[in-house]
């Protein structure tokens, strides 16, 4: 069963994703779809639909496995048709979603380095003994909505009813349903999928995420810099985890919290989507901030690093001796 | 306006521990420098704009009075190194490092220049050692299938409201979700207690802290040459078998009815285990499971 679980962590999402990139941006026939867009945004909608089931199940007090099975519907449904939309939309316009063209010819080393360090760290972290995240209680949530067989029906770190129960903006937060509902569907243990499977996927899409910011950033077609940028991506995460705040902790050791999804892949992609000015994906990191981390009602970092560019933006084109200014880093090359 | 003044401490405190600690703060604010002096580059709109808004976000983070802003916007829910997920640290390092490396040299610079990279970034890092789970709580982790085992031996039903040593009881609630606890990790890990409402009597908090002395002594009697003798000593010093049977009574009281001990202390108190049981109606069965014993009151 955990080969079907990791085939459905690496098909699901890129399926979905597919179908969706090929609507929003299928009329545009001369369009290159990356399959990093393609997994990203298919993750996010994945989070999206399991909060809308997570909020169902809350409200009504449903148990875990009805949870289970409206989850695995849902997500079935919106597939087959990603699916249906995407392959129409491969067969129909010839498009090329794999392999940019015009791409700079580089050497298979960087490539190669970039594989290999990723899948070291890939394989630490699936391997490695998990460490206990102080203020976290993701995996005791887990364990108990698979015991009562419910969500949030007893407090999470004792078992034991509560009168209070949890802060309902907490009990929003979808991620531990839908780990316990893949522990449960797959009948794997709660700590191989919290602690183990779950950071995997969140460090591939990682990279996949500073994959776009890169590109975003060099231009396409750049792949060495691209790589580059990713080896030294890599590298950065591998040697800054020393602290909980930090990427790399959150990579290496907490790949399963919210706040470390939304570190590492959203804010990466809200950039992206940022320079590119695909706003709709911009929409997306935000909502799905909204669905896995306690924040001011949806007003978390994507929305602030949202402002902060747009703002950036608007200065830049409308006001334009503020405009000149604010081109630091580019104003020796101006002066020549 | 206190609460602004509390804000305002946590800030000025985040930013000298912040700094201090974090390193990479100081490499992200070089790569900055370095891109700023630079003379032939070929920065691009998009470039700058990434690169203007790391910097003044990172202002903003550096200033208090900014800071305070932030971290309100964030919530009280978070620390104030939190408030720097705002900022691409990572992603603004390793586009300075490509920056550096783009430069036209030989195959043989460009490898020793990566190399020197790599050691700067383990050098501000963790210097290549990855943090590792603490050797006792390895070592209740490799114990806690016995210990779960000698738990569902003396229960017939899998209602099980369990007291014992806080890594024991961490270890137990993570690993199975049918086991109660009487206090939660939140006793000991203030963050922790941010999820709910609850808050405990000063009676399981004491017995909280009686159960962890006794931890404590008992891992310095383990260290020593004749740990019976010694355990002897350490009774004499702090009357366990006297405040034992207080904490068992307010346990039980508080509806726990599994204990879990390390054998030696277990072996130690027995009697007096026995006593609290007697004196409520119970019955006391217990079990061996590896280096602990689990004792029941039914």
């Amino acid at each position: 069963m955990i080969i079907l679980a990791w085939m459905l962590f690496l098909l699901l999402p890129l399926v979905l994703g597919l179908g969706i990139m090929t609507i929003v941006c299928g009329k545009k026939e001369e369009r290159f779809i990356s399959l990093s867009d393609c997994y990203l945004t298919g993750l996010i909608a994945c989070i999206g639909i399991s909060f809308c089931v997570h909020m169902l199940g809350y409200l009504m007090d449903m148990s875990l496995r009805k949870v289970g099975w409206l989850l695995l519907g849902a997500l079935l449904f919106v597939t087959v048709i990603g699916a249906f939309v995407g392959m129409n939309g491969v067969r129909k316009r010839k498009q090329n979603y794999w392999v940019r063209r015009n791409a700079e010819s580089m050497s298979k080393g960087l490539p190669l380095a970039f594989l290999g360090i990723v899948l070291l760290q890939l394989l630490y972290v699936f391997g490695r003994n998990p460490l206990v995240v102080s203020g976290d209680i993701t995996l005791e949530s887990v364990q108990s909505f698979l015991a009562e067989d419910g969500i949030y029906r007893v407090l999470p770190l004792t078992g034991m009813p509560g009168e209070g129960g949890v802060p309902f903006r907490y009990g929003m937060l979808c991620l531990p349903t839908l780990y316990a509902v893949i522990a449960q569907g797959f009948g794997l243990e709660p700590e191989l999928v919290v602690c183990h499977m779950i950071p995997v996927v969140t460090l591939g899409a990682t990279y996949l995420a500073y994959e776009r910011l890169g590109e975003s950033l060099f231009g396409a077609g750049q792949c060495k810099k691209k790589y580059w940028f990713l080896i030294m991506v890599s590298l950065t995460l591998f040697f800054s985890e020393s602290a909980l705040s930090l990427d790399g902790y959150s990579a290496l050791h907490a790949g399963y919290l919210g706040s470390s999804i939304r570190n590492l892949v959203l804010v990466p992609f809200t950039f992206s989507a940022m320079l590119e000015r695909q706003y709709w994906k911009v929409v997306l990191c935000i909502l799905a901030e909204l669905c896995m981390v306690w924040t001011f009602w949806g007003f978390g970092v994507c929305v602030a690093v949202t402002l902060g560019m747009l703002i950036l933006e608007l200065l830049e084109r409308k006001v334009l001796f503020i405009g000149k200014f604010l081109q630091i880093f580019r104003q020796k090359e101006e002066q020549r | 306006m206190n609460q602004i003044l509390g804000y305002f401490e946590k800030a000025v405190d985040g930013i000298a521990q912040y700094g201090a600690v974090q390193h990479f703060l100081v490499l992200f604010l070089a790569v900055l420098l370095f891109v700023w002096l630079s003379e032939k580059k070929e920065i691009t709109e998009k470039q700058n704009r990434f690169l203007v808004y790391s910097l003044l976000m990172a202002v903003v983070l550096l200033i208090p009075v900014t800071a305070v802003a932030v971290m309100i916007y964030q919530t009280a829910f978070y620390d104030y190194e939190w408030s720097w997920s705002m900022v691409p640290v990572t992603a603004v390092i390793a586009f300075g490092i490509v920056l550096i490396l783009d430069q036209k040299m030989s195959k043989k610079k460009t490898v020793v220049l990566t190399v020197i990279i790599a050691a700067l970034l383990c050098l501000c890092g963790n210097q290549g050692c990855l943090q590792r789970v603490p050797e006792k709580e390895s070592f209740i982790r490799m114990e806690i299938d016995k210990i779960l085992e000698g738990v569902y031996e003396v229960t017939d039903d899998r209602s099980v409201v369990l007291w014992g040593p806080s890594d024991v009881m961490q270890t137990a609630r993570r690993k199975d979700g049918n086991i109660k606890l009487i206090y939660g990790r939140d006793m000991w890990d203030e963050k922790a207690g941010a999820y709910d409402y609850e808050a405990y009597s000063s009676e399981l908090t004491q017995a909280y802290v009686w159960m962890e002395n006794a931890m404590r002594q008992y891992e310095l009697a383990l260290d020593s040459d004749d740990p019976e003798v010694t355990l002897g000593f350490l009774d004499e010093q702090y009357k366990w078998n006297q405040e034992t049977g207080e904490y068992v009574e307010e346990i039980i009281k508080a509806g726990s009815d599994t204990i879990v001990l390390p054998t030696l202390i277990g072996d130690y108190i027995a009697d007096c285990l026995t006593e609290v049981s007697d004196a409520h109606g119970k019955e006391l069965k217990s079990v061996y499971a590896g280096e602990y014993s689990v004792y029941r009151f039914d």
